[in-house]
């Protein structure tokens, strides 16, 4: 039984992917403040972890990373609403992608599980 | 099995990627995926073997520099390893050879240095103690030419102003990623940029030409006013070349008046498939690294350093 990653299509899905993910992310008026300002080019890094993680691949990320790195953001008023808002617009990439949605409920399985960390609880 | 890395010995085992063993002996390196794509844990390779997944999505010069990702990485006996920091680069003599006026305010300086640049990156100078970055213009072998421009009561202008073939001066670099890649050769190239901020898209510009690019390449120049807009006649004469003045105050009637962001996004409203070249006032940079990806350029593809007043580079 090949992994979630193989099945999406490893990197080179995650390469069809993030530019989509973040333009729609930062064409989204519920989240977009909170990208004000933001290098694209260390962002484009960000988002290809981020999106590596979630589809099942490898990565080493730590609950503590995600605390430390969303703090600044739910000072600024992060909270449920934004962070559903973000595993949608994962949604709809993925659907554009032609991924199937019983593999787009898996990836957003994974994101769930980083909720309380992100949103520092 | 040991490989080096900045100058120390470090133990490794069989099968083992460099940055594991660099984190297990306690190295202070950067990292975070561990999968060859945040390009956290950068490392400059002086010798020894680099698969190509180490440097795949790396910037062209960071590539060329030696550039690789230690978690891509085998360790290897034959692996020499530094730290890749950019500010650790040396700073080198410099002699100018030439300096002539552009505009009423921005001049040309030609400098000779022993530095391999490629158009469009940027170099640091110091001159009387104080420190700028510059664009590259030009550069031919140990030539290189940067656009500066005079700002009354500016420190470093005062400098530049009385500036004179011969002077000394030191350089660090190069720095930067915005430079023309010649693995795109038909993809349209945008080019945006605001007073001399002109300077590396010249430089990508002119490689690009000299490269054989086939693709559509538009240039849009914005200035405060038409007087401002410097190399107009090259520009307007360059084969394959769509060049668009832009100025705030126009006295010229070929400017189109206001931003040359603005100008460019309403020519080009699609910007899927381009590579996006932008420099100027860190206002203008970051309004066009947005509204470019929005409008279909990827990240990947929109370089810019941002350009702050006097020359400092961000």
């Amino acid at each position: 039984m090949s992994t979630l990653f193989e099945q999406i299509g490893g990197e080179a899905a995650v390469d069809a992917a993030v530019n989509k993910f973040y333009r729609r992310v930062l064409a989204d008026d519920r989240v977009n403040e909170f990208f004000e300002g933001v290098d694209m080019e260390r962002q484009a890094a960000k988002q290809k972890a981020f999106l590596t993680m979630v589809f099942g691949g490898p990565h080493n990320y730590t609950g503590k990373d995600m605390r430390e790195g969303h703090r600044h953001l739910v000072q600024r008023g992060l909270n449920d609403s934004h962070f559903d808002a973000i595993v949608e617009n994962l949604g709809a990439t993925l659907k554009d992608l032609g991924v199937a949605d019983d593999l787009i409920a898996q990836v957003a399985a994974i994101a769930e599980t980083t909720r309380d960390d992100v949103l520092d609880r | 099995m040991t490989f080096h890395f900045e100058g120390r010995k470090i133990q490794a085992a069989q099968g083992e990627t460099v940055l594991d063993a660099l984190l297990r002996s306690g190295e202070p390196v950067g990292h975070g995926c561990k999968a060859g794509v945040c390009q956290a844990c950068l490392v400059r390779v002086q010798s020894g073997p680099v698969p190509p997944k180490a440097r795949q999505g790396l910037a062209l010069p960071v590539a060329e520099q030696g550039g690789a990702l230690s978690c891509c990485l085998k360790a290897d006996e034959a692996l020499d390893l530094q730290p890749f920091r950019e500010e650790d680069l040396p700073w080198v003599a410099a002699k100018v050879t030439r300096v002539r006026h552009l505009s009423p305010d921005v001049i040309e300086v030609k400098i000779e240095a022993d530095l391999a640049v490629r158009p469009g990156q940027f170099l640091r100078v110091k001159g009387e103690g104080m420190e700028r970055a510059y664009s590259v213009a030009e550069t031919t072998g140990s030539l290189h030419a940067f656009h500066i421009r005079l700002i009354p009561g500016g420190q470093m202008s005062a400098l530049w102003a009385q500036v004179q073939p011969g002077a000394a001066l030191t350089l660090q670099g190069p720095f930067g990623r915005s430079v023309y890649d010649p693995a795109h050769p038909d993809r349209p190239l945008l080019l945006i940029g605001s007073g001399t901020g002109l300077a590396p898209l010249w430089g990508v510009l002119n490689d690009a030409l000299a490269q054989g690019h086939r693709g559509a390449i538009s240039l849009y120049h914005g200035a405060a006013s038409s007087a401002g807009l410097y190399y107009r006649d090259e520009l307007e004469a360059m084969v394959g070349v769509h060049y668009v003045p832009c100025a705030d105050a126009v006295t010229d009637p070929r400017d189109r008046p206001g931003s040359p962001l603005a100008q460019a996004l309403q020519d080009h409203p699609d910007l899927t498939g381009y590579a996006v070249y932008l420099c100027g006032s860190p206002g203008l940079v970051n309004a066009a690294q947005r509204q470019c990806f929005l409008a279909g350029a990827d990240m990947q593809d929109i370089f810019s350093d941002p350009y702050v007043p006097q020359g400092v580079k961000a």
